[in-house]
């Protein structure tokens, strides 16, 4: 387990690796991935996530569902770093004989579900909490939602499901990065206030810095022994194409790949703290 | 009893030996479900009127190894969740079944929101998919007891009134049964208009085999040494597109269609008047199979 400072390192090293793979491939979504790296540093080197690289079907396993399937270039960042396959896959990105591309497929060791098309992985995650409620088993489930995901209404009826059912075992994360794929959540149709959506819909709510690790922690606290009864969402504020001065919050970068990595890694260099 | 308290009987009985069977509904009910519910409440989860989520909790289940039944009305728990039974349910191979209520004009007093007649074309071309689409009571318990050992997803399409039980057995890997033979023409149907076929029989002395075809896919060499070279009607309950007819051109089996008008209208009553109007009646069929 690292600790929190090294952990901004460890998201650091994903978004270098995760750049240049996506460069190297000439494609994938650098902005989505890029506000998720703390995040993702956080569950898998911070100690959170209950998970074997040797064994990716583990019955004990935490689940992880990435529902905004486009940023899958830091998850198999994640994956490849942790061991669940060779590293080497990473420079086969978006390649004809390569295993992976630009959205999330479950065929790769370490991946729950196949994403892609939005508002379909709380779904999932709901209903793999009620089973393992009911099969008694203690893993818990986590469900890696976009801000812009939210306008899917299927995102709502899981929602609305999942705190009937009192799924304590299910805990979401939205990327609250105010971008959809054109616009600005606020300029084109308005999410906020988004905190008290979900706890209209019956979920315990935070809402935080999505870059800071040691907040992170702090918020997830002892989630293993809550005593709500309820689901519970976390929203992190972020910002798409964090750490690269070019990328950040420019809506046109949504779905582009810079041609050459230098000056984004340069970028991303010089705003580490 | 109609088909739908005859599947959840089978699938209740069958509930008790494999506790991984589950009942995922869309706020939809049946006297038969009310027994499942009331001895497994906690394997039935109603998700309100929200078929999307009550197809993606399901996938959720069945990841998870448990064996659910999603439940709702026919175009409803179909085309409305489309895209979450092909993305995840059949892109990832996921063991779902999905039961629909209300085949055709079955909700012949509720008109086209509630007609099921383009869920069978676009179900059926999702890889890995299997259709029970159900005549009778007997195969609506077949589907229920094979259904969830099927390695994948599986959709039962249910009638909503009750339907006289066919003869023959039900072979499901052969996909279909044979109601008539005959040396010079077939009929090919599947669903509600077999009863219509039939019945036909009865009123003509022109000769004609039936086939009624009850489960997709089905076994497409077996049917071709019944009707090759024979001259074929096929019926079906569907809209002109996409369907059975389409099956049956795909494979090089040429035939005459009997299909339901390519068009929406607010047409209600008796699902025969209904059928008819769309000229598929012991009637056309007698004339089709005595102009030989």
């Amino acid at each position: 387990m690292l600790n929190k400072i090294t952990l901004a390192d460890k998201a650091l090293e994903y978004k270098q690796m995760t750049l240049n793979m996506c460069c190297n491939g000439g494609t994938g979504h650098v902005n989505s991935s890029f506000s998720l790296a703390e995040l993702l540093a956080t569950l898998y080197e911070g100690g959170i996530l209950r998970h074997d690289p040797k064994d990716p079907d583990w019955d004990d396993r935490d689940r992880l569902i990435l529902s905004k399937g486009q940023a899958s270039p830091i998850l198999y960042t994640v994956l490849a770093d942790r061991g669940y396959f060779p590293h080497n896959w990473l420079n086969t990105f978006n390649h004809p004989d390569g295993k992976f591309a630009v959205h999330l497929q479950n065929t790769v060791p370490g991946v729950e579900l196949s994403t892609g098309s939005l508002g379909h992985g709380l779904g999932v995650a709901t209903g793999m909490a009620i089973s393992l409620k009911l099969n008694r088993k203690l893993p818990l489930v986590f469900c890696i939602l976009g801000d812009a995901e939210c306008y899917e209404g299927s995102v709502w009826e899981s929602a609305l499901l999942a705190a009937h059912q009192h799924l304590n075992n299910l805990i979401a994360f939205v990327d609250r990065n105010y971008l959809g794929a054109t616009d600005f959540t606020e300029n084109a149709c308005a999410l906020e206030p988004l905190e008290d959506k979900w706890k209209a819909f019956g979920w315990d709510t935070a809402r935080i810095n999505g870059h800071d690790p040691t907040t992170l922690i702090t918020t997830l606290g002892n989630y293993r022994a809550r005593l709500s009864r309820k689901p519970r969402v976390i929203i992190l504020d972020t910002v798409k194409g964090n750490g690269v001065d070019f990328l950040e919050n420019a809506p046109l970068w949504h779905s582009r790949t810079p041609d050459s990595p230098n000056k984004a890694l340069s970028d991303l260099r010089r705003n580490h703290r | 009893m109609n088909q739908r308290d005859a599947f959840f009987k089978q699938l209740t009985r069958l509930s008790i030996q494999d506790e991984k069977i589950c009942v995922v509904t869309a706020d939809m009910s049946a006297p038969g479900l009310d027994i499942f519910r009331r001895r497994f409440p906690s394997r039935y989860i109603n998700t309100g009127i929200a078929e999307q989520s009550a197809i993606l909790t399901a996938c959720g289940l069945a990841k998870e190894g448990m064996k659910p039944f999603v439940y709702g009305i026919m175009p409803f728990v179909s085309l409305r969740p489309y895209e979450q039974i092909k993305v995840v349910a059949a892109l990832m191979n996921i063991n779902i079944n999905i039961v629909g209520i209300g085949s055709g004009f079955s909700y012949s007093d509720s008109g086209p929101t509630h007609h099921a007649i383009e869920d069978f074309a676009i179900m059926r071309i999702l890889p890995n998919m299997e259709i029970w689409n159900c005549a009778d009571n007997t195969t609506a318990d077949r589907a229920a007891l094979l259904s969830p050992y099927h390695d994948g997803p599986s959709y039962i399409r249910l009638d909503r009134k009750e339907t006289a039980n066919l003869p023959g057995d039900l072979d499901a890997a052969l996909g279909f049964r044979v109601h008539a033979k005959d040396d010079k023409q077939y009929i090919i149907t599947t669903g509600y208009p077999t009863h219509i076929a039939i019945n036909s029989r009865k009123d003509t002395s022109a000769d004609c085999g039936i086939i009624e075809i009850f489960k997709f896919p089905f076994d497409i060499p077996a049917l071709l040494h019944h009707v090759n070279h024979k001259r074929i009607l096929c019926i079906e309950e569907n809209r002109p597109y996409g369907a059975l007819y389409s099956i049956l051109a795909e494979q090089g089996i040429p035939s005459t269609q009997f299909a339901l008008a390519d068009q929406y209208r607010y047409e209600y009553g008796d699902r025969d008047q209904l059928l008819a109007n769309h000229g598929i009646s012991k009637e056309s069929i007698i004339q089709w199979t005595s102009s030989l």
